[in-house]
């Protein structure tokens, strides 16, 4: 319950603003373009999606693997998120498909992930100023560098 | 929003509480009942286009029905619009409904009908056990329910068959302990379908929705189940043939294998639609009504975000929880199980940023001691506590939470409940808090806010804590931990939104905007109960509109989904919070850092705005109106008594106590019979009217454990006033006028609680000069309590003498009556004097009428105000119906209002639509007590001559014959005597149906209980009652007024009159 | 993500073949740029044996299928970077292949055609996008992940810069106006094309799904009615309507 050591977790976004939580999924760096999804439902779905690839996403909806991970509702072959934001991951799985944890699928699939930020705020800032970003943690593994193709996104930073 | 299209808007609806029924909000507005005749006559009168039947639930849909078979609609050739007829009865008939769902390729409950018992046997092989025993055609549901075993099936199935007039029984696959949800889905005439909201049941099929604890979105649903739900919807909803307006479907699913049933399915706005809209800020009723009359989703804006259309599904970003309210205390021998037979009276919702938050806020929005979650002390023993769980009842959610405290496991409490392990798990996670905020933690902001975020109170972690609630909150402002205010904005934060609908939640940013305004709070009246329904809200709802167009700007605090506070249009700015001290002093905070907030009106939301009043004004928050010490002199008995004295005005001789001998000393030096309640409680919940020491004794007893005695909340002790008539005042007071708003006559005498009594305005037998009186009392009442605002006053007239029963210096529940019977804006006068206005300015402005309520002309209509009474609800556990003998406890849960020329006519209006009427011909039954025998002679007599037969027992019958009225003797009804045929008892007669009308009024001196049994009978029966001699009257004068034409006309018809009348008096008075 | 191509660390690395189900219309070559299995299966289901390709595929891979239409799949990235496949589909169109595609397959359909491209401000990510369909007048709810769109004129049917006829916009988001869908309404043959992905892929496709299953029925019943070069569009006199009323047909 309470904070472990090494538990926290920052989203750092383009224009400089900060977003401090806690770590989910994999430990480690990543760094993508920063979007949210405003889906109830669906978050397996949404995560094998490959037009998420190189995508940082944001859920809106605060309750996310309710139903934990199932083998028959992925769109493809892996989770494709760059990096993955949410408020209250679930702690148990509650579904007769059910076949993993949320958390293990993603902690396996190398995803890193950050929880128990305030969403909606973060979710009306994207929506208002555009949007880039890098998640990071205090655990530094960095990740590979950026394809040479990558831009730096439309709005420069302050 | 009709006007907008230049639409003549027509509304019919007996209820007067409502603010539907204002005059302001339709071009005419009639309070007449919901019957053939009334509504032929306003169709006759108004000739309209078109009736819309489906925003008034199931009432309007069987009007229509009815209207449409009786040939009434084609003869004035009047279409429905909404859902046709058709598809009424396709969602309504059972078996078309079970081929429509199949022909959609979804499933219902698997069943058989059986003649025998062997092939109900065949049929068990087939659906396994438990299965549900129905047979038809019996009255009442008798004899269905679950079949666990093989010789319960039997012993049912045999009984059942026996049972059925067409010896025939249904027997249906048990779906009890399934998961249940449901949707609410809007369709137009272009067949856009969209889902509006999903709503999961936390208590599992077997507790009715309304009854059970409810989460929107839905949570446990993977994305390809809910899609099937969704598409099942789609298709009913098209099939059915709602081609333009809402719907609400609801579906079993089984947990360990997703096989999807469909329950049932409702083609019309409902109860869950209401909490649809505020969880979702999707306006359902407003678009559905916009939907009927030829628009289109994509034609129709989205309010809150003005530039998207309503042609889309809302996806929420929150979580909201719904929890019922109940009030099994009203009925203690009732079955407080909860079954498919809804059974609550009122709902509370809440929302929060996660579920835990949004489960704590909702159950402390219940206002009920023992409804939140504690940890006081050791829990029961585990397996006492799982037994315990088994069992849907109030409270069942706190059983499970000690429970778990007491070292249940998850899977222990799901095979006990059927709650899915994800909400049990949530419960699991608020213990843990607990023991975390109970730890040797410092006491710092990280532990507050891990508190806060899972919707911790500070109340309770001052009991966790050790501490006192100031306390915490001290250190909680001090450590800067406070709320933030997010906004319900239909699109998760994808589009601005431009509509104030916040909720708190302990986040990092707030969205409430700086405004330079004049602020108002509102309080609101919570949840809905027995004793504070939506009269209050009316009050609530109209001070908001009258300060708004004052240039105020206006905020409100309520809790409630069914009401119109609560819609984000009433309001300039709406905040869905628990009315707790908390909760309000922290939206004050919010509201407080821009603009200047004038002050807080608490006297408008009942008794749970009032209890806040001494808190905040203690907290430095500038209160409106009424001041709290004032209140206090009402409230207050040695207080009040002082007033009294003062005002010269008498009380009936009373004393208080706070504990049994105190109170049998006092009782005895008053004399009996006593009227005895508990101080500060609304709608005289532990009332009672004790004859003796001992049944005073024994009242004690049974109150003992609910705690509303003791040395702060003293009982109050008072002399009954047998055979007196009860008078009720709404005034209003600015300090130095007082105007009368309305006086009104109970029609029932008095101990019987105001609440649930008729009564009626202007009075029809008291005296010039007794109401001088009543006025003046009034007047030195509200000078000597310091009144702003407004004021009720409860008198009693006793052998010609006046006294004073009550004072109560906030709006009352007749205020919406008395300001429609007679066109005084009581409310929205009251909220200006609050604010500083006086009497003088708003008649000057035309707000109020230059004469008042105090002397109502002749030719001035009489309205009728007659209490909905529940008791056909509330069985025992062997099924029969509660007594329903009327007290001084309030039991009511709802009122209608007649209004007409005189008073037997709104009388009969009032009866029919409270009752569906009463009877032209047919037999009475008479019996009554003693006391009241001199009186039943004549009423009686008026029967025969209208044509009627009267059978009565013995007593009453010798003292009928003896006046020359016939009347056949029947036995009385005694338990345990055997029935000899050819010989029945009443209660026998009753129950098959060959009497149409009973008066038994209860002997005194026994509490009431001879009759029950008959009484109870009655009302299972369907038939009228009179436990009054006073209501027989008024039912006797209003038997001529039936066979009369019903005159309608609608309130600005009267309005249109009222003024009228005032020309020519002015007129008169310049000649 | 403006500049980017993502295509080639999405895709499949060889052919994969889904068969037909029901009765068999014909290959469909899919140019694997993203797609989701729930695609696959849907299309799969309506009688298409699915050839997925690999996106690095040349215009000879995708004849060699003998495909009677060619389908893009949504994906992520820049549809501004992904000149190769714009010029792919061009070689579809101009071999007079019936052509549809999803989300980013329409963005590419877009440029082929001749308009650009460009970046939304925040984008659609979500399963609750209204889109109207201009032609039956009806408003379909669909799922979205979009960060980049059409920039075709809104009003009327304009001549396609690009030298393939007539084109019109006939879908529409209406919570910002964003192209969702063209069609091409002139012969030699038209293609339709939508952004909008299907909600509710994986059930039985019923009347809310219409999304590929439109398309994919209008190009079935065209190739069935033995016009294999002329699938209908929703601007073509049969009436998608009835084929997105009632549930669906076998």
């Amino acid at each position: 319950m309470s904070a472990t050591p090494n538990d926290g977790a920052v989203l750092v976004l383009e224009d400089g603003t900060r977003y401090t939580g806690r770590a989910y999924g994999a430990r480690g760096r990543t760094l993508g373009e920063a979007v949210f999804a405003t889906g109830m439902t669906g978050y397996q779905e949404t995560l094998t999606d490959p037009s998420y690839a190189g995508q940082i996403v944001v859920q809106t909806a605060p309750h996310i693997g309710n139903t934990g991970v199932n083998d028959e509702d992925p769109e493809s072959r892996r989770i494709w998120v760059a990096g993955y934001v949410v408020r209250d991951p679930s702690r148990i799985v509650s579904n007769f498909r059910a076949t993993r944890s949320l958390d293990d699928d993603l902690t396996q699939n190398g995803i890193v992930g950050i929880r128990g930020i305030d969403t909606r705020a973060l979710t009306r800032h994207l929506r208002d100023r555009g949007r880039c970003g890098r998640a990071s943690s205090p655990d530094r593994m960095p990740r590979s560098t950026p394809t040479p193709t990558w831009r730096s996104c439309a709005r420069p930073p302050r | 929003m009709c006007s907008a299209r230049r639409v003549r808007v027509i509304l019919v609806n007996p209820n007067p509480a409502t603010i539907m029924t204002d005059p302001d909000f339709a071009d005419a507005t009639y309070i007449e009942p919901i019957t053939n005749e009334a509504l032929e006559a306003i169709i006759a009168k108004e000739r309209p286009d078109a009736v819309l039947p489906t925003l008034g639930g199931q009432t309007a849909l069987n009007a229509a029905i009815a209207l449409e078979e009786a040939g009434i609609l084609d003869r004035y050739g009047v279409e429905l619009i909404g859902a046709k007829v058709d598809a009424i009865k396709k969602g309504e008939d059972r078996q078309i409904f079970k081929e429509l769902v199949l022909e959609c390729g979804a499933e219902v409950a698997r069943s058989h009908i059986v003649h025998t018992l062997d092939e109900a046997l065949a049929a068990a092989d087939d659906l396994g056990y438990p299965m549900v025993v129905r047979p038809s055609f019996t009255m009442g549901g008798l004899g269905s329910g679950f079949a666990y075993t093989h010789d319960e099936l039997v012993r049912m199935v045999g009984d059942g068959l026996h049972q059925s007039p067409t010896t025939e029984v249904l027997l249906e696959e048990s779906i009890l302990g399934w998961k249940e949800y449901e949707l609410e889905l809007m369709r137009d005439q272009a067949d856009n379908t969209v889902v509006v909201c999903s709503i999961e049941n936390v208590d599992p099929v077997g507790v009715h929705t309304g009854d059970s604890i409810t989460v929107a979105p839905a949570l446990t649903l993977t994305d390809r189940e809910y899609q099937r739900l969704r598409d099942i919807g789609i298709d009913i909803i098209r099939a059915v043939g709602v081609d333009t307006g809402g719907c609400n479907i609801q579906f079993a699913v089984e947990p360990s294998t997703g096989r999807v049933i469909v329950i049932e399915m409702n083609p019309r706005v409902s109860r869950s639609s209401a909490l649809a809209s505020k969880a979702t800020g999707f306006p359902i009723a407003k678009i559905a009504a916009k939907l009927a009359i030829g628009y289109r989703l994509d034609e129709i804006p989205n309010d809150i975000t003005k530039v998207t259309p309503a042609s889309f599904e809302p996806t929420l970003d929150y979580v909201v929880v719904k929890v019922p309210r109940f009030a099994f205390e009203k009925f203690p021998s009732a079955d407080a199980t909860l079954t498919t037979t809804m059974k609550s009276v009122g709902e509370a919702m809440a929302i929060g940023r996660n579920y835990a938050t949004a489960l704590q806020k909702a159950l402390r929005s219940l206002e009920k001691r023992g409804s939140s979650f504690h940890w006081l002390g050791e829990p029961a023993p585990k397996a006492e506590l799982i037994e315990l769980a088994k069992t849907p009842t109030d409270g069942r959610i706190v059983t499970v939470q000690q429970a778990l405290r007491a070292g249940a496991t998850i899977d222990e409490l799901y095979i006990a409940t059927g709650i899915d392990p994800w909400f049990l798990d949530q419960i699991v996670l608020i213990n843990e808090v607990a023991a975390e905020v109970a730890s040797l933690r410092p006491f710092d902001r990280a532990l507050l806010e891990l508190a806060k975020d899972h919707g911790f109170s500070d109340t309770q972690i001052a009991q966790l804590r050790g501490l006192t609630e100031q306390e915490v909150r001290n250190v909680r402002w001090q450590a800067g931990v406070r709320p933030v205010y997010k906004t319900v904005d239909t699109c998760a934060g994808e589009f601005p939104a431009y509509t104030p609908y916040h909720y708190s939640s302990y986040d990092l940013e707030t969205e409430v905007e700086p405004s330079a305004g004049r602020k108002v709070i509102i309080l609101g009246s919570g949840p809905n109960r027995i004793g504070q329904g939506i009269e209050f809200d009316y009050s609530c709802v109209h001070a908001s509109f009258a300060l708004h167009d004052a240039g105020y700007e206006t905020v409100m605090i309520n809790c409630n989904p069914e009401t119109v506070s609560t819609d984000y249009d009433t309001s300039d700015r709406l905040y869905f919070e628990p009315l707790t001290l908390e909760d309000v002093l922290e939206v004050i905070h919010a509201e407080s850092q821009s603009g200047q907030l004038v002050g807080v009106i608490v006297q408008l939301g009942g008794q749970t705005a009032l209890g806040l009043a001494k808190g905040l004004e203690a907290a430095g928050v500038p209160i409106l109106g009424t001041t709290p010490s004032a209140i206090d002199l009402a409230e207050e008995r040695g207080l009040f008594a002082g007033i009294l004295h003062d005002a010269q005005v008498l009380a009936p001789k009373n004393g208080t106590a706070t504990d049994a001998p105190s109170a049998v000393r006092v009782a005895e030096s008053i004399g009996y019979p006593v009227l005895v309640r508990p101080s500060y409680v609304l709608g005289g919940r532990g009332m009672e009217i004790v004859y003796s020491t001992p049944a005073l004794e024994d009242y004690f007893d049974r109150v003992r454990s609910e705690a509303m005695i003791g040395p702060g909340s003293p009982l109050l002790v008072d002399r009954f006033l047998d055979d007196a008539i009860e008078i009720d005042v709404d005034a209003l007071y600015d300090g130095s006028r007082l105007y009368i708003g309305g006086v009104m006559e109970h029609i029932e005498e008095a101990g019987v609680h105001s609440g649930d009594s008729a009564c009626t305005l202007p009075p029809v037998t008291l005296g010039r000069d007794i109401i001088e009186q009543v006025v003046e009392a009034t007047r030195r009442i509200a000078e000597g309590i310091g009144v702003r605002g407004l004021l009720n006053v409860q008198f009693a007239i006793g052998a010609g003498v006046l006294y004073v029963l009550e004072a109560n210096p906030r709006a009352s529940r007749t205020v919406p009556f008395v300001s429609k019977a007679l066109g005084i804006p009581l409310a929205k006068a009251a909220s200006l004097i609050m604010v500083g206005r006086s009497i003088a300015d708003l008649v000057h402005d035309g707000l109020l009428p230059e004469h008042d309520g105090s002397s109502v002309p002749l030719d001035a209509p009489v309205a009728v105000k007659e209490a909905v009474l529940p008791f056909k609800r509330f069985r025992t556990r062997e099924g029969h119906v509660v007594d329903s003998v009327l007290g001084p406890e309030m039991r009511s849960t709802g009122e209608v209002m007649g209004i007409d020329t005189d008073f037997p006519r709104a009388f009969a209006k009032s009866q029919d639509a409270a009752y569906g009427g009463l009877p032209d011909s047919g037999t009475v039954f008479v019996s009554v007590a003693d006391r009241d025998k001199r009186a039943v002679v004549l009423p009686v007599l008026r029967l025969t001559q209208l044509g009627f037969d009267i059978v009565a027992t013995e007593g009453t019958a010798e003292v009928l014959a003896r006046n020359g009225i016939r009347a056949t003797t029947v036995r009385k009804y005694f338990q345990g005597q055997v029935v000899q045929p050819g010989d029945p008892s009443v209660v026998d007669l009753i129950n098959e149906g060959r009497i149409d009308m009973v008066i038994n009024t209860p002997s005194g001196r026994s509490a009431r209980a001879d009759g029950i049994e008959i009484r109870t009978a009655t009302v299972a029966a369907d038939k009228p009652l009179f436990t009054t001699i006073a209501q027989l009257g008024a039912a006797v004068a209003s038997f001529e007024a039936h066979n009369r034409a019903i005159r309608v006309r609608s309130l600005q018809d009267y309005a249109r009159d009222r003024a009228e009348r005032a020309e020519r008096a002015a007129a008169a008075v310049v000649s | 993500m403006t500049g980017r191509n993502l295509s080639a660390e999405v895709s499949v690395l060889a052919d994969t073949v889904t068969p037909a189900q029901g009765e068999r219309i014909g290959n469909l070559a899919i140019l694997d740029l993203g797609i989701k299995q729930a695609t696959v299966d849907n299309l799969a289901r309506r009688g298409f044996e699915v050839h997925v390709l690999p996106q690095s595929s040349t215009l000879q891979d995708v004849l060699a299928v003998d495909p009677v239409a060619v389908f893009y799949s949504n994906g992520p990235g820049d549809p501004g970077a992904s000149d190769e496949h714009v010029a792919l589909l061009r070689g579809v169109l101009d071999a007079g292949l019936p052509f549809f595609g999803i989300c980013f397959g329409n963005q590419l359909l877009g440029r082929a055609l001749g308009f650009g491209t460009y970046k939304l401000p925040f984008g659609h990510r979500g399963i609750n996008q209204p889109v109207l369909d201009r032609l039956t007048g009806r408003v379909e709810i669909t799922a979205h992940n979009h960060g980049f769109a059409v920039d075709a004129p809104l009003d009327g049917a304009v001549e396609s810069p690009n030298g393939y006829g007539r084109v019109e916009v006939s879908h529409v988001d209406l919570n910002d106006q964003v192209v969702e869908g063209c069609a091409r309404s002139t012969s030699p043959p038209s293609r339709c094309s939508t952004t909008r992905r299907p909600r509710a892929d994986r059930t039985t496709p019923t009347t809310s799904s219409t999304g590929s299953w439109t398309w994919s029925s209008l190009i079935s019943q065209g190739i069935l009615a033995g016009r294999r070069a002329r699938p209908r569009c929703p601007s073509a006199p049969t009436s998608p309507a009835s084929s997105s009323s009632g549930p669906a047909p076998s």
